[in-house]
């Protein structure tokens, strides 16, 4: 497999340009990340100090196996929700090594408002289970909530895919086999009660870890007895009387060291089989991602220069180099592990939408995970294009897609939209993760387009009646759309809704890869299959 | 010839009078408490006897048991070791009473030389130099003019006593009283018999011993000197004969004056007669062991006798079978006691299970051990697990073996003295011979264990993390990509 | 295993796994060791390359500690591990409750008897069978709930301990 030749020039104006403002959108990333994980009224920090309970993120470092990565999922989940009062959506998920077995990890973040959930709390733990089912990967639950946010509650608790959705989720785990163990280090309050009851193995802290349907106000209010959260669901009641909980540690250490030894005693099924080759880092270094990536959403570049730094080796085999242009379809190794890579070098037109269609269908034949690397504006448009198809042969595309057996990973490396975003794995096409660059902008059209769009619309209306069209109106529909679409394209409110499973600083972007792939490999692919293709 | 020979006895010794036994042809049945299950000796013995006890001890000093299994067994004679019941006048006459050979001196041998104060007096009738000393014969307050009187520094001793019970020195006058007073105590504790006496203490002596052979008809042969300066809690530690720069001459006075006692004493089987040596070369008898000692591998190296053998051949009633003049003292040997104690803990002994035993093996290294692979040491016995014994064809030579030696011997699962004594064979002091019983204590600095270099405690921690599961689990169980991966945040 | 305190000889040093990936590298105090080529050339023997130097030792694990013989030291050496305490073994219990219906014969504590793991608190006789109820760890009675001679049912709290003299939770936690 040859290298990708780079023809990058490192000393151009250009390359300095982008540099200087990717690099500052990734440590405006971090800084953001950084507030999400750490950032909290010195209350909150005293309150848990004061019940002698260490913070969430502490616990989670202590969990894992040392010298060992953590993939942290949809870390700025909620950030531009609820007026930011709920950064990560008051909870940690994500994916790492746990007794040397790779696990999902879901923690509750007690530091924002003890943990209570909100509805993207939910949203954001029901995508975490959701990895759990789709690769097979046990749970570890680190409980500590207060429970439902009540002024949110219908927003969270009645519909299918919320707070119930966790508890369901729980039972398909444990049926399909998955361990799950739940680690009770604070309250699980109400429907938080089910976690650790709905897990296979569960340690409760005593003193701090209580399990209840209601807590102590609730009980008081239903009938009036004054108790202790500890008198009503506490680690001795619990391992001694209920049996609702299966061991008792005296302190959170004991607790995780107790949970840790839990994890090692989970058998590890056989991995499914792909090819795969010792990891050997990328031959250009990834630092330079930052001076290729553009600093307008309207700019293109060359996606092969960001796979030269990202796949092991740089070593890319190309598929069909001349045809179909606008994308790169290739073979490469991501941290030992071979993918198939899909890559948009521009707008796609009938060849490359035929030609992704047909690699789609080779990976599959290979048994070769998929990896997307969007930067998509749509597909071609115009009566020329409709007449060769390019509905169809978009339609191609999600067929095969949609189809496909093997793992699908999707990176936001710039823009997606429109029905690009579809044929290119978007959130909707189950691909195992999806991650975003802090540059990544996503919609229906780009802002400029549907204000021209929408302006153009109001004109023929205010035509139609009779009315006249004042400039001024237009720019204010304009101005109006340009500004909401702004707020709602960006990557950060992307991330906020749980359209992605998190920023990446693209640098990060190998790394993530190689560990969602490790991870997807514990399921079986599927059986292969697709419908109609319109031919 | 006897044809069948109890132990009684436990732990290296009785190995070594099995070993013995065996190659003379002779039967052995061995005793033991159920505690000793799985000892060595056990299995060395053509027969075994369980004994009950409450404690394990007083088992192997049941005198009812011990006599019943010789007679369940047809042990027509009896080996007791050392400790135990080997120095009791009263067991050794039951023995021959009941007609069992007891293989050591008759009764009032034993007694005679079991009680301090009539053996000195003994050796003093016998022209033997004895150090000057005090009898408690009348108050207290006699006592202590009398004593007062030898000059100080005074050792106290209880005249029943052994192994440094109930033993103290006092260096002044003020002192004196009092240290009498605890001496008594702990004497009338440990021996129920408070008689304690003083003697002069000689600053930096020698301890040397004679090994003496008699028929029990006066004839008496000694094998040379053994020296055994090096004690801890007036416990020997290391032994060796002979004895480094110890004038012919003057070693040839101790040895008559040993043969001279044992003469007299028409001493039957082998005995020990104990010297103390001062640097002037003015020597004082101190007592005599009436059974095998515990160095006396050392002995049988430079002597080339099995003692064990001699023993069984006087009881048999076939005499010395040596001369004095056939008996030849030829190169050098050194004994060390392995035990399970820890040397920087103030020999504080200790238990846990001997979990690997490796053990040196060469022409001139000889290892009596009572203890095999997978045997748990507990507090019911003594903590000496094994003698290491190497010789050479001088002291030097033996010196490197045992040190080669002692960096071979592997016994892990419980802690021992072994590297505490590799510092000895190493000291410079050791090497070159000038040995008094206060070593180890003025020597305390260099033997006690270096600090380690941050690469040794390195390799040392290192070597322990790799046997343990968890750690190889948490340094080799990490899957790819993780492993590669690292300690990595995104 | 997560970073530890490991003594040896006495002395307590941190460890702690710090890379895998290209060789493996503990580190044990200040320091960073790179270890290679880890072997097993016998069941009571290890044999790595540490910075570059070959070290090869004996080893045996005894109950509680790891002795270790390198170069003619024997080193006793002490893994801490948080959570050893057994808690998977009920060993942290504090309330000792009763398996089945009874009735105290005998007590052998009082309240704030120090106890050791093992030591029988009281006699019990259930379904004509007397049952010694022991101790699940080391402790100090704190409470005793069922008096001799008294009758209790099932589950019910029989004698509560607090934690031995001188242990308390961040001593006992991350050891």
């Amino acid at each position: 497999m040859p290298a990708i030749k780079s023809l990058i020039s490192t000393g151009s104006e250009d390359f300095r340009r982008r540099y200087v403002h990717n690099k500052a959108l990734a440590a405006a990333l971090k800084t953001k990340q950084d507030e999400s994980r750490h950032k909290r009224p010195q209350r909150d920090f005293d309150r848990l100090a004061k019940q002698g309970k260490m913070t969430p993120r502490k616990r989670l470092e202590k969990l894992l196996d040392p010298a060992t990565p953590f993939l942290e999922l949809s870390t700025l989940a909620a950030n531009m929700a609820y007026g930011g009062e709920a950064p990560g959506a008051a909870s940690i998920c994500g994916l790492g090594i746990v007794s040397g077995r790779e696990v999902v990890i879901h923690a509750a973040d007690s530091t924002v408002k003890a943990g209570a959930w909100y509805p993207l709390t939910v949203k954001k733990v029901l995508r975490a289970l959701d990895i759990a089912i789709e690769n097979h990967l046990p749970v570890i639950h680190l409980c500590d909530s207060a429970g439902g946010q009540l002024q949110m509650q219908s927003e969270l608790f009645p519909d299918k895919y919320m707070a119930g959705r966790i508890f369901r989720n729980q039972a398909i785990l444990s049926k399909m086999g998955i361990k799950q163990l739940a680690l009770v280090m604070g309250h699980c309050t109400a429907g938080g009660a089910y976690i650790p009851a709905m897990s296979d193995y569960s340690v409760i802290v005593r003193g701090t870890g209580g399990v209840f349907l209601g807590g102590p106000p609730l009980v008081k209010a239903a009938t009036g007895q004054v108790m202790t959260a500890d008198e009503i669901g506490g680690a001795d009641l619990h391992t001694q009387l209920s049996g609702t909980v299966d061991y008792a540690a005296d302190n959170e250490d004991e607790c995780i060291a107790l949970g840790r030894e839990i994890v090692s005693q989970f058998d590890r099924g056989p991995k499914t089989r792909i090819e795969q080759a010792e990891p050997e880092a990328p031959l250009y270094d990834p630092d330079e991602l930052y001076g290729i990536i553009p600093d307008d959403i309207k700019q293109g570049f060359d996606m092969r220069e960001v796979i030269a730094r990202m796949v092991d080796g740089s070593r890319f085999h190309e598929y069909k180099p001349a045809y179909g242009t606008t994308l790169v379809c290739g073979y490469a190794h991501i941290l030992g592990f071979k993918v198939g890579i899909i890559a948009n070098n521009g707008i796609l037109f009938n060849d490359s939408s035929k030609k992704g269609a047909h690699f789609i269908a080779l990976c599959n034949q290979n048994n070769t995970p998929l990896v997307f690397l969007q930067n998509i504006t749509g597909y071609m448009v115009g009566r020329e294009y409709e007449i060769a198809g390019i509905t169809k042969d978009g339609a191609k595309m999600i067929m095969a897609l949609v189809g496909s057996h093997v793992p699908k990973f999707t990176v936001m490396c710039h823009a997606s939209f429109g029905a690009g975003n579809y044929g290119m794995c978007g959130r909707a096409y189950d691909g195992r993760f999806l991650f975003s660059w802090p540059n990544h902008q996503i919609g229906i059209m780009g802002g400029e387009q549907a204000a021209n769009t929408l302006a153009e619309v109001r004109q023929r209306q205010l035509e139609r009646e009779g009315l006249p069209v004042g400039a001024d109106v237009l720019a204010k529909v304009r101005a109006d759309t340009m500004r909401a679409f702004d707020s709602q394209t960006n990557a950060y409110y992307a991330t906020s809704q749980l359209w992605d499973d998190g920023i990446l600083d693209p640098v990060d972007t190998r790394n993530a890869l190689g560990i969602a792939i490790s991870a997807a490999l514990n399921a079986p692919f599927g059986q292969p299959g697709n419908g109609i293709f319109r031919f | 010839m006897l044809k069948r020979v109890l132990i009684a006895n436990r732990g290296e010794i009785a190995c070594r009078v099995i070993r013995t036994l065996r190659a003379m042809g002779i039967g052995s049945v061995a005793v033991y408490h159920l505690e000793d299950r799985g000892a060595p000796h056990l299995d060395l013995a053509d027969e075994r006897v369980l004994l009950h006890g409450h404690v394990p001890t007083a088992a192997y000093l049941d005198q009812d048991q011990i006599i019943a299994a010789c007679k369940a067994t047809g042990a027509d004679g009896l080996h007791p070791g050392y400790g135990f019941l080997s120095e009791n006048a009263g067991f050794a006459a039951r023995t021959a009473k009941e007609g069992i050979a007891f293989i050591g001196p008759d009764a009032d041998v034993i007694k005679l030389m079991g009680d301090k104060i009539l053996s000195r007096n003994y050796a003093r009738k016998l022209g033997i130099p004895i150090a000057p000393s005090a009898t408690q014969t009348g108050t207290l307050e006699h006592f202590i003019d009398q004593a007062a009187a030898i000059g100080f520094p005074l050792l106290i001793k209880a005249s029943a006593g052994g192994g440094g019970k109930g033993m103290k020195i006092v260096r002044a006058a003020k002192d004196l009283e009092e240290n009498i007073r605890m001496a008594a105590g702990e004497a009338q504790r440990y021996f129920a018999d408070g008689r304690v006496y003083a003697e002069k203490l000689l600053e930096q002596p020698r301890h040397i011993e004679v090994q003496v052979l008699g028929d029990g008809k006066g004839n008496v042969i000694h094998l040379f000197e053994r020296e055994c300066s090096i004690q801890r809690r007036y416990q020997k530690v290391v032994e060796e004969s002979p004895a480094p720069n110890l004038d012919w001459k003057l070693r040839d006075q101790i040895c008559a004056a040993a043969v001279k006692l044992a003469s007299a004493a028409k001493y039957k089987n082998a005995g020990t007669v104990e010297f103390i040596l001062s640097a002037d070369g003015t020597f004082y008898f101190l007592e005599m062991n009436t059974r095998l000692q515990v160095e006396h591998p050392v002995t049988e190296m430079v002597t080339g006798v099995d003692l064990v053998a001699e023993q069984i051949k006087i009881a048999s009633g076939l005499g010395l079978s040596f001369a004095q003049q056939d008996i030849v003292q030829k190169g050098s040997a050194i004994e060390v006691r392995v035990c399970a104690e820890r040397p920087e803990r103030d020999f504080q002994p200790a238990v846990g299970r001997v979990g690997l035993l490796r053990v040196p093996v060469g022409g001139k290294l000889r290892f009596d051990a009572g203890i095999r692979e997978g045997q748990v040491v507990t507090p019911a016995f003594d903590s000496m697990l094994a003698k290491l014994i190497c010789c050479g064809d001088t002291r030097a030579d033996a010196v490197a073996g045992l040190s080669a030696a002692l960096r071979e011997l592997v016994i892990l699962g419980v802690p021992t003295n072994v590297d505490f004594l590799a510092r000895i064979a190493r000291n410079g002091v050791f090497k070159s011979g000038k040995l008094h019983t206060g070593f180890i204590g003025e020597q305390s600095a260099d033997l006690a264990p270096p600090a380690l270099a941050p690469s040794e405690e390195a390799a040392a921690v290192l070597t322990a993390l790799f046997d343990d599961a968890d750690f190889r689990r948490a340094a080799f169980d990490v899957p790819e990509p993780y492993a590669s991966i690292g300690a990595w945040r995104n | 295993m997560p970073p530890t305190k490991t003594t040896i000889n006495g002395r307590s040093v941190d460890t702690e796994i710090i890379a895998r990936r290209p060789a493996l590298a503990v580190k044990i105090g200040e320091a960073v060791h790179v270890v290679t080529d880890v072997r097993r050339p016998s069941p009571s023997e290890i044999e790595f390359t540490l910075d570059g130097s070959v070290v090869r030792g004996w080893c045996f694990a005894g109950p509680d500690e790891l002795y270790v013989r390198i170069a003619g030291n024997t080193h006793i050496v002490n893994i801490a591990r948080p959570g050893a305490s057994g808690a998977g073994n009920a060993q942290t219990v504090n309330d000792i409750r009763a398996e089945m219906p009874g009735t105290v014969v005998a007590l052998h504590i009082a309240e704030g008897d120090p106890v050791a793991l093992g030591q029988k608190l009281m006699t019990v006789e259930s379904m004509k069978l007397q049952i010694g109820v022991v101790a699940p760890r080391d402790g100090v009675v704190a409470k005793v709930h069922a008096q001799l001679n008294s009758t209790f049912d099932r589950g019910a709290a029989l004698v509560s301990l607090a934690p031995a003299v001188g242990e308390n939770a961040s001593a006992k936690g991350n050891g």
